[in-house]
């Protein structure tokens, strides 16, 4: 089925984000010049929207009518006392020597407008209501086009929204939308697709497909961000490393090792996410004090990183060197246990009792096992579902770091939860389901289906909390 | 024969077997064809092989094939894997993995009609002489496979999950993985048994298999148990029975009748209730001998029917649910691996590029400086005349309050009536203001509405223009030094060309008024209205930076850069003694250099902010102010310990040891690379500062950190390549001492 096309040409004020709300509506970030100076647009120029690889929308980038004020006065002079059509004035002075003279640029925008579908006029809400606003929304007016007024920058303290709604409610123009370019939130572009929609009948199908689009590419984005975060996840329960109890020295060896280990894991998994989101690690725009050049600034060993999330270290052992790693000294009745639950199959059995049956032997030989613990793993989960959540909110078209929200809105845990999610109970039973270290049949990690089966389960329940509404609600089991 | 039958039929069962056949008629790398599940299993394995990002394979030709396809973003992801040049290799890899899956699928399934085989002959194999006891035989045969059974259905109805991963057909197919990894050890192989397990694990189809080859594999079982049955009870002389010592032979009647019922209705001979009745007792009961027929007919009919049946019907079920499976399943393209392609083969946007109909007409500019009047001169001269142009009221006084100013308030000018009337009274005054001050906003964006606005004014008035920038701060506020100083040049440019010279645009923010910047604004009013305004020693000193810098040659040798400084320090020579102090800098240059260079350095480094401390080059350049200052302290008051000094050439490098001392280790850039601009900026960044510590001396250390920290930003970057930009450069940093002077001043 083709979807009706639809042009849309987005005009403003000069230097208010025109460029901005183009990038992001079309998720090109290379598109246009932006910069905060004045007439970085000299060319109307375009851009299409593809749907399934087919143009549904057409938008243009305009010149500023920078002019406006003189445009307007011009534009009465023409008109003079004779009762005139305002678009007849407009024709009329696209059709003279001042089109492609004194307000050539201007000129350009207007042309854009009357022969579009529907015009965006983009407002930076920082700005007061000024005279050469109103005569911009009065040129805007007499185009015989809709006209979307799109208030831009609303997140800023400086913003004046109320002001603004109430000037353009007074010049009749109702349908107003807010669109922050530097904060993303997929809500307000939805809303001003609807807004669009409420003005254009005729493109109903268009919006309505492309609201839907970008619904789902949404979806799938938090999906793969939660695959990635489980394949994390799984990897790091996964993983344990033997040592001999008797020597210290070894044990504290393997130690490192592993903690390293998990740090470059961790590391590939934030820079995983943040390809996805299609950001460059050297310039991430998040804050410095959480991610730094694409890493996280805080080492996940480290007690604050563990206090910054609410999370705290594990009892007894794990103090001191071993933040974060469990020395598994018997792991017997307790995860079996944990085993039974999780396994809850005969297969499941077996492979609980294989791992334990190789763990009685170690431990007999005097051997142990090192591995990261539920804080640890809780920690590292709640980091990358953050990580995600900030990346969510993070458009393409300004540059500006954008903090990644930690400590501060975090409240301790509610309760304190004993048992990790069953997929992550199973893995720690499962050292072949790890990637880390150089197992023999590392080759065979990743086609267990029960891997697949564990990792898919876990990235579910991701996806579900990295879509809560509040940061008070990220919780990881 | 049946178990052949049986066992292909199981294998068909695994979806290998449908992707093999698949495979040889549609070869990987052609694009033709329906999309069939071969298709996206080889997607999946390509999928296996880049998911490390490093593995990434890029080949632009099998993308622009993708993107050439008319379809949705799995079939281009599809598309690029048949057209990868890995593809070939891999198909055959794939291939490989069937096989081997197969051969141990076809192994579980002959394994299994072999158990069947031995179990009906344990069962059977008796002592000649007793009598067999049928329930033990059936029990044996049907009753322990239909309790796995009943436990399956259950699990199936209950947690489907489970059954992808343990169970015999889950035994059956890690059995093959492991034998394809012993048996191919390439990257591909492990690519295809990795793409393999995600669809046995992330779908349905897992489960279906496994169940298909669990039920094959039970199936034959039966088969082998059925034609042993059939072998034994051909061959020899069974004489069945049935004991019992605590239950009624009414319970073995009934419960023979019905186990028989089923057996009995689809032709089976079956024992009557008189049989039965008599086989209690066999040896001695002449009908007991007589129905051997009926009963054996009863045993082989209940594995037929309780054994042999089920399993039948539940591998069918097994079979079309995997085959529909297979067909409906699609890739899931939320995973990374294909979500990564997706700005490449299914891209969201297409640039349409500049759709103007015609170019700018050059010339178009021209008109209105050729409209331009001759200025309106003969009325006489009045007070000074002040708008403010698009811009808030500020939060001090307005008009800017000026001892012995009365200004002529135009007002706030905002939209095109406002500018009517401003241009209208100064057309209709009697007197020409001496100075027109329009203050903007630098919040506000310069456009060329406001540049046809001054236009008209200069053409109403023949008296000078003076543009006052304000609100810097809350532009800061928005965004960094940098958009800050942009904003400034794009007035000073506007400024030009409305004819303004450079010196009639000054940035003072009126929200922040203080006694400098109401003396910069009464300066801009002219002399006569507010007498000579006090210049301060630290204007000129930055006054002398630009002027020496703009002489120095490309390269500036200690030489230079100590004469700049000593000029700097000659503004201040009545503190000298004081400021020497405060430096830490001897009375004279004696000995070894290197020990009161090195503390001067010290000194200034101890009294930079942190933000600065962390950037190499203000390290860089603070440790050269503190050197240079040294100097400057101790040649300032006798010129003759100038001559005192060794060489020129001597002090150079005793400058550049200090300051190697305070240059990163990391940033291992001997001197001798970095390029002559870098010299440059580290020199002027080295004066500033020192005039800066000149300026703040007498003030207390911490305090003067604090001003340091407001008034220079590390991020600043000087082009040292033009006096503009370095004058520019050094305007910001005066702006911003004057506010943080203002603000230390309220503490």
């Amino acid at each position: 089925m083709r979807l009706p096309l639809l042009t849309a040409a987005v005009v403003g004020h000069t230097n208010t984000g025109k460029t901005s709300l183009l990038r992001t509506l079309t998720r090109d970030v290379g598109f246009g010049q932006v910069s905060d100076r004045p007439a970085t647009t000299h060319h109307v120029e375009g851009t299409s929207v593809l749907l399934d690889g087919r143009t549904v929308m057409e938008l243009f980038d305009t010149p500023g009518l920078e002019d406006s004020i003189g445009l307007l006065d011009h534009l009465d002079a023409l008109a003079g006392d004779r009762r005139v059509e305002g678009i007849d004035v407009l024709n009329q002075f696209l059709q003279s020597a001042d089109a492609w003279g004194r307000f050539a640029q201007e000129a350009k925008a207007i042309r854009q407008v009357i022969r579009s579908d529907i015009a965006l006029y983009v407002i930076d809400a920082r700005d007061r209501v000024l005279g050469k606003h109103r005569d911009e929304l009065e040129i805007l007016s007499r185009c015989a086009t809709p006209v979307v007024p799109v208030l831009n920058f609303t997140a800023d303290p400086d913003a004046k929204v109320p002001t603004w709604r109430e000037h353009l409610a007074r010049v009749n123009m109702h349908a107003v939308a807010e669109f922050d370019t530097v904060v993303l939130d997929e809500a307000s572009e939805q809303r001003l697709y609807e807004k669009m929609r409420t003005m254009l009948d005729s493109h109903e199908q268009t919006l309505r497909a492309l609201i839907q689009e970008r619904r789902r590419q949404r979806e799938a984005l938090i999906q793969a961000s939660a695959d990635v975060i489980g394949d994390l996840l799984i990897d790091v329960a996964a993983h344990t490393v033997c040592v001999r109890v008797s020597n210290s020295q070894e044990a504290a060896g393997a130690l490192q090792a592993l903690r390293e280990r998990v740090r470059v894991r961790e590391q590939r998994c934030v820079d995983q996410l943040l390809e996805l989101f299609r950001f460059r690690p050297d310039d991430c725009p998040l804050e410095a004090g959480a991610l730094i050049n694409g890493r996280w600034g805080l080492d996940l060993f480290s007690p604050e990183a563990l206090k910054q999330f609410g999370l705290h270290a594990g009892g007894g052992a794990a103090a001191g060197a071993f933040v974060g790693v469990v020395l598994d000294v018997m792991a017997g009745g307790a995860t079996l246990g944990a085993a039974t639950a999780a396994g809850a199959t005969i297969g499941g059995l077996i492979g609980a009792g294989r791992a334990h049956g190789r763990r009685l032997i170690s431990r007999a030989r005097g051997s142990t096992e090192l591995r990261c613990e539920d804080a640890t793993l809780r920690l590292l989960a709640l980091r990358q579902i953050m990580l995600t959540r900030a990346l969510l909110h993070r458009g393409h078209a300004d540059m500006n770091p954008l903090p990644v929200p930690t400590s501060r809105r975090f409240s301790l845990p509610k309760r304190a939860s004993p048992h990790l999610p069953l997929s992550l109970q199973q893995a720690k039973l499962r050292s072949h389901w790890s990637r880390l270290g150089s197992g023999a049949d590392s080759t065979l990690r990743d086609s267990d289906p029960a891997r697949q089966t564990a990792q898919g389960a876990l990235a579910r329940m991701i996806a579900a909390i990295v879509q809560r509404p509040s940061d008070a609600d990220i919780e990881f089991p | 024969m049946r178990d052949a039958r049986i066992a292909t039929a199981c294998f068909s069962g695994c979806p290998y077997h449908g992707a093999m056949v698949r495979s040889d008629q549609n070869l990987p790398g052609t694009e033709g064809g329906a999309i069939g599940f071969s298709d996206r299993l080889l997607a999946e394995a390509v999928r296996a092989i880049e998911r490390d990002g490093a593995a990434a394979i890029n080949e632009p030709s099998a993308d622009a094939r993708a993107v050439e396809v008319d379809g949705d973003f799995e079939h281009r992801v599809i598309v690029r894997a048949r057209s990868l040049s890995i593809a070939a290799p891999l198909g055959e890899a794939l291939r490989q993995v069937h096989h081997a899956t197969a051969v141990i699928v076809v192994l579980v399934v002959l394994l299994a009609a072999g158990a069947g085989a031995a179990t009906a002959r344990a069962l059977l194999t008796v002592d000649r002489q007793e009598p067999v006891n049928f329930f033990w035989v059936l029990g044996g045969v049907v009753g322990f496979q239909s309790v796995v059974l009943l436990v399956w259905v259950m699990l199936m109805l209950a947690r489907p999950q489970i059954l992808s991963t343990g169970s015999l057909g889950a035994v059956a197919l890690g059995l093959g993985r492991r034998v394809t990894r012993i048996l191919h050890k390439s990257s591909n192989h492990a690519a295809a048994v990795e793409a393999t397990g995600a669809i046995m694990g992330r779908s349905s189809i897992g489960r279906w298999t496994l169940g298909a080859i669990s039920h094959g594999g039970w199936l034959a079982f039966n088969v082998g148990c059925l034609v042993l049955l059939i072998i034994m009870l051909s061959t020899r002389h069974y004489t069945f029975t049935w004991e019992t010592t605590i239950l009624s032979s009414r319970t073995y009647m009934q419960l023979t009748r019905a186990v028989a019922f089923l057996p009995h209705s689809i032709g089976f001979p079956t024992p009557s209730a008189q049989q039965i009745d008599a086989a209690q007792w066999p040896i001695d009961s002449q009908v007991a001998q007589e129905s051997r027929g009926a009963w054996s007919g009863l045993l082989l009919g209940s594995v037929v029917v309780y054994g042999l049946a089920p399993r039948l019907l539940l591998l069918g079920l097994c079979l079309d649910r995997s085959r529909r499976g297979r067909v409906r399943w699609r890739l899931d393209t939320t995973r990374p691996g294909y979500l990564r392609l997706q700005s490449r083969l299914m891209p969201q946007s297409a640039r349409l590029g500049v759709v103007d109909d015609r170019p700018d007409e050059p010339g178009a500019e021209a008109v209105d400086a050729a409209e331009r009047s001759p200025l309106r001169t003969g009325r006489p001269v009045g007070s000074p005349a002040v708008l403010a142009l698009e811009m808030e009221p500020p939060a001090s006084a307005w008009p800017p309050p000026i001892k012995g100013t009365s200004w002529c308030d135009l007002g706030f000018v905002d939209d095109g009536n406002d500018r009517r009337r401003v241009l209208e009274h100064l057309t209709a005054a009697s007197t020409e203001p001496s100075v027109l001050v329009v203050v903007c906003s630098l919040t506000t964006t310069p456009d060329r509405g406001h540049r046809g606005f001054l236009d008209a004014v200069q053409r109403e008035i023949g008296s000078p223009l003076g543009l006052v920038l304000s609100g810097g701060e809350s532009l800061r506020r928005r965004g960094d030094a940098e958009s800050v100083r942009r904003r400034v040049n794009d007035w000073r440019i506007l400024a030009a060309a409305v004819g303004l010279p450079s010196q009639r645009v000054i940035e003072l923010d009126l929200d922040h008024c203080t006694d400098v910047s109401l003396t910069k604004l009464a300066a801009l009013l002219g002399a006569d209205a507010a007498g000579p305004p006090a210049v301060r020693r630290i204007e000129s000193a930055f006054d002398l930076i630009v002027e020496h810098v703009g002489r120095w040659p490309p390269i500036a040798e200690v030489k230079h850069q100590a004469d700049l400084h000593r000029a700097i320090g000659a503004l201040y020579r009545q503190d000298h003694s004081s400021w020497r102090t405060f430096l830490r800098a001897p009375v004279e240059l004696n000995g070894d250099l290197m020990v009161p260079l090195r503390a001067g350095a010290d000194r200034v480094v101890g009294l930079l902010p942190d933000q600065l401390r962390s950037s190499p080059r203000w390290l860089a350049s603070g440790a050269l102010a503190g050197a240079l200052g040294c100097i400057t302290a101790a040649t300032l008051v006798s010129p003759a310990a100038i001559a005192a000094l060794p060489m020129w050439s001597a002090l150079g490098a005793a400058v550049a040891a200090v300051m190697k001392a305070f240059r990163p280790s990391g940033a291992a850039k001997s001197d001798d690379d970095s390029p002559p601009t870098e010299h440059r900026g580290d020199a002027i960044r080295a004066a500033t500062l020192f005039a800066l510590l000149l300026e703040l001396q007498g003030k207390d250390e911490a305090a003067i950190t604090r001003i340091l920290e407001q008034a220079v930003d590390a991020d600043d970057v000087i082009d040292a390549g033009s006096a503009d930009s370095t004058r520019a450069w050094l305007d910001g940093i005066r702006h911003r001492l004057d506010v943080a002077l203002a603000e230390e001043a309220r503490r």
